[in-house]
């Protein structure tokens, strides 16, 4: 059984890639570099994927895109509005991180989103994202009054949110995750043969994807909240 | 194990790069080509309701000209017709006002010629008369006589036609 704990740990921990050999030695981590593939494989794709895009007479390709795109879009557009319509990229952009970041272990990286860092980061990005809204949609001193809605004594409450909703996604990213990443090796020890396969499909794929999606929706939903 | 660091920051640099670079490569070509496409039916939308809009002005141009055209030609027949019955009742006026005058005027050349020939005849008779007193009184008689009994026999004889002829 200690075998078992020690090789979970050893599982767990975000190893060091390298460390950059300025004041004192800065440790990078997997994640980040995981990051960095995920960053570059994804332009290099992207790039690729979007050279020629044509207004008329589509590809299969291009239609494939397009309609992905709009679905996302159409998606995003239903839950933040029309003036939350300037944050829909990102929102895109953070689905696509967070989905490849869930699905990555299939190709024998680990995820970054078992790091807390990258899910705190995620998170940070968020909320930064959702009170930039605000002030952006009403301006610095109708967004501080927001804090005293529906009633000043709300506030304290109000306020708090601000930490607990980015802790609340960092922390649901993180654990179902690290959760489904417990159980999958558990399960490995146990059975290595067949049996991971269904598991794996819940665990690794259904609850990556749906982790993604309760992430980038909430967030979505919060801009919306904060540019009303 | 578990811990907070700076990859933290190093991911956040990260997501914002990975931000751009989608909107950059990814998103934003495909927005764009989308919105041009969208453009593109729009414009051909419009363009497609300016025709069809030129297309009822022109229907209802030519309608309305063809409207004018029956309306005018109509008219034309009317008065056409108008015109062909004036010549017409001008003409029958006309031949009626000839034939008028026609019948005047026989009338009156008969009535001239009965006249002269009335004068002939009472002449043809004086001479017969004459003719007959020559025969019937003997000797000569003079000019003066001749010409007083054939004045009388002209009068009494003009009296006789006309008790008849009333």
């Amino acid at each position: 059984m200690g075998n078992l704990s020690e090789e979970l740990m050893e599982e767990l921990n975000c190893k060091i890639a390298f460390t950059i050999p300025v004041l004192g030695g800065i440790p990078v981590l997997e994640s980040v570099v995981v990051t960095w593939s995920i960053m570059a494989v994804m332009t290099v794709l992207a790039i690729c994927l979007v050279r020629d895009l044509r207004v008329e007479n589509p590809g299969k390709k291009q239609l494939f895109l397009e309609s992905a795109f709009t679905v996302a879009n159409d998606f995003f557009m239903d839950i933040v509005g029309e003036k939350g319509k300037r944050y829909i990229p990102y929102l895109i952009s953070t689905a696509i991180y967070i989905a490849i970041s869930n699905l990555i272990g299939y190709f024998g990286f680990k995820p970054p989103t078992k790091d807390l860092n990258v899910t705190a980061a995620l998170a940070l990005l968020s909320i930064f994202l959702i009170e930039y809204s605000g002030i952006h949609a009403k301006g610095v001193k109708r967004w501080l009054k927001g804090f005293a809605e529906p009633s000043p004594i709300m506030a304290p409450m109000n306020v708090l949110e601000v930490a607990i909703r980015p802790l609340s996604l960092c922390m649901r990213l993180f654990g179902n995750v690290l959760g489904s990443f417990v159980v999958m090796k558990l399960i490995e020890i146990l059975c290595p043969l067949v049996l991971p396969v269904p598991f794996s499909l819940y665990f690794d794929l259904f609850d990556g994807l749906i982790q993604t999606f309760v992430f980038v929706f909430l967030t979505a939903l919060f801009i919306k909240e904060a540019v009303e | 194990m578990v811990s907070i660091n700076i990859n933290l920051v190093f991911t956040m640099i990260n997501l914002v790069i990975f931000y751009l670079l989608m909107k950059k490569f990814l998103i934003g070509p495909i927005h764009g080509v989308m919105e041009k496409r969208a453009a593109l039916i729009q414009s051909q939308l419009e363009e497609a309701k300016r025709t069809e809009a030129a297309a009822n002005q022109m229907k209802v141009e030519y309608e309305e000209s063809l409207q004018g055209a029956k309306t005018e030609c109509t008219q034309m027949i009317a008065s056409a017709k108008e015109s062909a019955k004036k010549e017409y009742d001008r003409i029958v006026e006309d031949a009626n006002q000839k034939s008028v005058k026609i019948m005047e005027d026989s009338r009156k050349t008969i009535q001239q010629e009965r006249d002269q020939a009335m004068e002939d005849m009472q002449a043809q008779i004086a001479q017969l008369a004459l003719a007959a007193v020559g025969k019937v009184l003997p000797g000569e008689i003079s000019q003066e006589e001749n010409d007083r009994y054939y004045a009388r026999f002209l009068r009494e004889a003009g009296e006789v036609y006309e008790a008849g002829s009333n």
